[in-house]
């Protein structure tokens, strides 16, 4: 078929299409939005304090979060236990750190190093447990990380006798998470070092490949010979050491492990990956994009948080603007088809 | 062939249709028309704009220009509903049957019969379903799940679904890729009764013996233009072939090899969930095929050798995959025998279903790369991309893809292309035991024969390859010897080169002269 060679398959896109605009509509929102609530409070929103200490340091630990829930979006599942497990990990750790109450002995801390250790085997437990439970035992990811969040969180609370746990001080946790390199936070670099680290495992390794081709099509990813089950199983072991670890980084930064405070990053760190996949990359799940959600999220909150604007309907807005975010690729897709 | 009035005037004509996608033109001022009673064949290879011109008239994709007239009036397919309303019904290849509703409340699907204020009188709605299929010479238990039918019992669900709408036109894209012979002849049948009711037909099919048998008339695309049309008692096969390709394609098939005689495989008493007791053993170099009917075990056979399901019974042999080592000890395979394991021992399955079990939603690349990850990185685990597009690159090349590149997404691309990002991926992992399901499915001609090259090329290599199909033709035309499964048994071998199809065809009906 020599003579139908040159003809081109599919479609050429032309002239300005939605695939086109894509890539710089979520930096182009991002200074929109610095520039629009700059312009109104530049003497409180525009300031190095606000943008580094109140939008960027505050949420580190959800970027954390958000990154490994990515991978686990990336398989084609989503993880909700990711709240609860930080609860448990944060609170295991700081347990054997502190120095005040339950069973830490005040005048004998317990090494750092063992705290970190043991919350990351916590994480990796937590984690391949659901891993299991999905992958290899057939659960449906919704119904066995929604009870695994409340198995965690409540083993979390029973480890801490509901009380949360305070005075984290020595050994440097806190002196690390709350310290500062060169005028810029730690916490921002350790979460951009996890970061770089997700991105690189989904994009430049092979299992990063293997776990889009599972997301993708997970029968296309069997018969290419990919043990799919374990794929799958990785992504939510991952997913549990890096909740583990934004727990243990948030429990650093505020001194406190507390049960309560994880809570809100399970429908969060979800919600920006879905703001990622809309911004970015045709709709899947990705690192950057990811990031640039939570960061997108965040500081648009904090900019209606200077306005008059009542506190709930805040949060109408902040949520209104995730539905806005993703309506426009959901349509793009219903017309390509067309 | 009955004699058509050349006075009736259309029921449906399309008078310049077009229709772009970014800067291509898939249809270019098409005209077809269909009149009463008749059955027009719509022939094109893939990407002649078949699909766009089917799509159209079903309302799915809107033309960018063109008219479509229905019965002397113009009409606008806004929308898939509209079209249906206006009594445009189309079969899709993938039937839309919905699981766990029964044959009666598919072939009502949608409609607002036979109900009372919103209830459902049940007995009203089976008796019309089964008046329905009564009046298409089809008995099916309408309280069946519509799921568990035979795949000719859901085409004749979704004829009597088009029906229950008073269609006037009928689109059957490849009706029968699915079937066996019989069925097929089943469907032929129905289709003599809707002419006689005044049906028109456009049918798509890539079986141009049938579409001689059953069609009066064809209308052939090729780059989205009208190539030619005429009457079907006009023209002969090879000429179809010739106006689809744009050349005369003079040999489809390859010439035969000789196969070796080291044994690469030996199976023994092998038996799985619908196949038992089934040995054979294939040497280098030889194409063995595998006929049978739908439901016959034959894809049964090589989803057992290539790990995808779990063999239950009998051993199987393979010597070393590295081609060093042919004369080495046969390896015996134990029973939990995967798609990994196989693929390191040389056994490569190529899957029959290319859209859900051959390609991910992603780049051709990605696609292609899929099966040799660990060759492109540093230390098996960081990809290094430039290897991994120069390996996409060759293969792209080595299987002749036509796209705009490997970076383009794959479900973009024609059926027969798609077809060949598949094999390239399984190409790249250098099978000594290659297995291919239905490798030519909803391909079309032009392709069909490159696909047979590769696959002989594969086999003077000294790859021993087992091909499942559904087509005779194809498995006289490119295996040495070819198996026949009837009911989980094989019942017999036969030499490709002395059989007939109508011996093979016995075969598969587990008869024997």
């Amino acid at each position: 078929m020599t003579d139908t060679a040159t003809v081109p398959q599919g479609q050429a896109p032309r002239g300005i299409t939605f695939d086109r605009v894509r890539p710089f509509l979520g930096p182009g929102a991002l200074v929109a939005m610095v520039v629009f609530f700059g312009s109104i409070y530049p003497d409180t929103f525009l300031t190095k304090t606000n943008l580094v200490e109140n939008i960027l340091q505050q949420v580190t630990a959800l970027a954390i979060v958000a990154a490994v829930q990515t991978v686990v979006m990336v398989v084609g599942e989503f993880d909700l236990s990711v709240g609860g497990l930080a609860a448990l990990a944060a609170g295991f750790a700081a347990t054997i750190l502190n120095t005040a109450t339950i069973d830490g002995d005040p005048k004998q801390p317990g090494s750092l190093l063992l705290a970190v250790f043991l919350c990351v085997v916590v994480g990796l437990v937590g984690g391949a447990l659901c891993g299991t439970l999905v992958s290899y035992l057939g659960v449906l990811a919704f119904i066995a990380t929604l009870a695994m969040n409340e198995v965690f969180k409540n083993f979390a609370r029973f480890r801490v006798q509901g009380k949360p746990v305070y005075g984290l001080v020595q050994n440097n946790f806190v002196a690390v998470a709350q310290g500062k390199t060169w005028a810029v936070p730690n916490t921002i670099y350790i979460s951009a070092a996890i970061a770089l680290i997700v991105w690189f495992l989904l994009d430049r390794t092979t299992l990063g490949r293997k776990m889009y081709a599972v997301g993708g099509n997970p029968d296309a990813a069997r018969y290419s010979g990919i043990n799919v089950k374990f794929v799958k199983w990785a992504a939510f072991a991952i997913c549990g050491v890096g909740a583990a670890l934004g727990g243990l980084m948030q429990a650093a930064y505020n001194a406190t492990a507390n049960t309560t405070a994880p809570e809100p990053w399970m429908l969060k760190s979800i919600a920006a990956v879905f703001l990622g996949m809309a911004l970015m990359r045709n709709g899947r799940p990705n690192l950057p994009g990811t990031i640039l959600g939570v960061v997108l999220f965040r500081t648009l909150e904090n900019g209606l948080n200077k306005t008059d604007i009542n506190n709930y309907i805040q949060d109408v807005i902040n949520w209104g603007a995730v539905i806005v975010a993703v309506l426009p690729p959901a349509i793009a897709r219903i017309r390509e088809n067309r | 062939m009955p004699a058509l009035l050349p006075a009736s005037p259309p029921v449906v004509a399309v008078a310049g249709l077009t229709k772009r996608y970014g800067g291509v033109t898939v249809l270019d001022h098409v005209d077809l028309s269909v009149r009463w009673g008749e059955v027009r064949a719509l022939l094109g290879e893939n990407g002649a704009g078949k699909s766009t011109l089917i799509k159209i008239l079903s309302g799915v994709v809107r033309a960018d220009d063109g008219t479509v007239t229905l019965n002397d009036e113009r009409v606008d397919l806004h929308s898939a509903h509209a079209a249906q309303e206006l009594g445009i019904a189309t079969l899709h290849q993938e039937l839309a049957i919905v699981p766990g509703l029964s044959v009666a409340e598919n072939i009502f699907l949608g409609q607002r019969k036979a109900q009372t204020f919103g209830v459902v009188r049940w007995r009203t709605l089976r008796r019309e379903a089964e008046r329905l299929l009564d009046s298409l010479g089809q008995h099916l238990n309408v309280r069946q799940d519509a799921d568990q039918l035979s795949p000719v019992g859901k085409t004749m669900t979704s004829i009597a679904r088009a029906l229950s709408r008073d269609a006037k036109v009928l689109i059957l894209d490849e009706p029968t890729a699915a079937l066996t012979d019989q069925e097929t002849a089943q469907l032929f049948a129905v289709m003599r009764r809707l002419k006689e009711r005044g049906v028109a037909i456009i049918y798509v099919s890539h079986r141009l013996e049938e579409v001689v048998q059953v069609c009066d008339t064809y209308t052939v695309l090729r780059n989205g233009q009208k190539v030619g049309e005429g009457d079907i008692g006009d023209v002969t096969i090879p000429e179809l072939i010739t106006t689809m390709a744009g050349r005369p394609v003079d040999t489809i098939f390859p010439s035969r090899g000789g196969a070796g005689t080291g044994v690469l495989l030996r199976a023994e008493g092998l038996g799985g969930k619908r196949c038992h007791n089934v040995s054979f053993e294939l040497h280098e170099g030889e194409v063995i095929g595998i006929a049978g009917l739908a439901g016959s075990g034959r894809s049964e056979v090589v989803r057992l050798l290539a790990g995808a399901q779990h063999r239950r019974t009998g051993s199987l042999e393979v010597r070393d995959a590295a081609p060093s080592n042919v004369a080495a000890a046969p390896l015996r395979l134990t029973r939990r025998h995967t798609i990994g394991r196989a693929q390191r021992l040389g056994i490569t399955l190529v899957p029959q279903e290319r859209r859900a079990d051959g390609l991910v939603p992603d780049s051709i690349e990605r696609n292609i790369n899929l099966t040799t990850l660990g060759r492109h990185t540093l230390g098996r685990v960081v990809m290094v991309p430039r290897r991994a597009r120069r390996h996409a690159e060759q293969r792209h090349t080595e299987l002749a893809v036509r796209s705009r590149g490997i970076a383009q997404p794959v479900l973009r691309l024609s059926g027969g292309n798609q077809q060949k990002v598949v094999l390239a991926k399984f190409w790249a992992l250098s099978p000594r035991i290659l297995l291919l399901d239905e490798p030519t499915r909803g391909v079309d001609v032009g392709t069909k024969s490159e696909i047979y090259h590769l696959v002989r090329q594969r086999a003077s290599e000294g790859t021993g390859v087992v091909v499942v199909s559904s087509e005779l033709p194809e498995l006289l035309g490119l295996c040495d010897r070819i198996l026949v499964m009837h009911e989980g048994r094989m019942v017999g071998a036969f030499d490709a080169a002395t059989t007939t199809e109508d011996e093979l065809l016995h075969a598969c009906y587990g008869r024997t002269r």
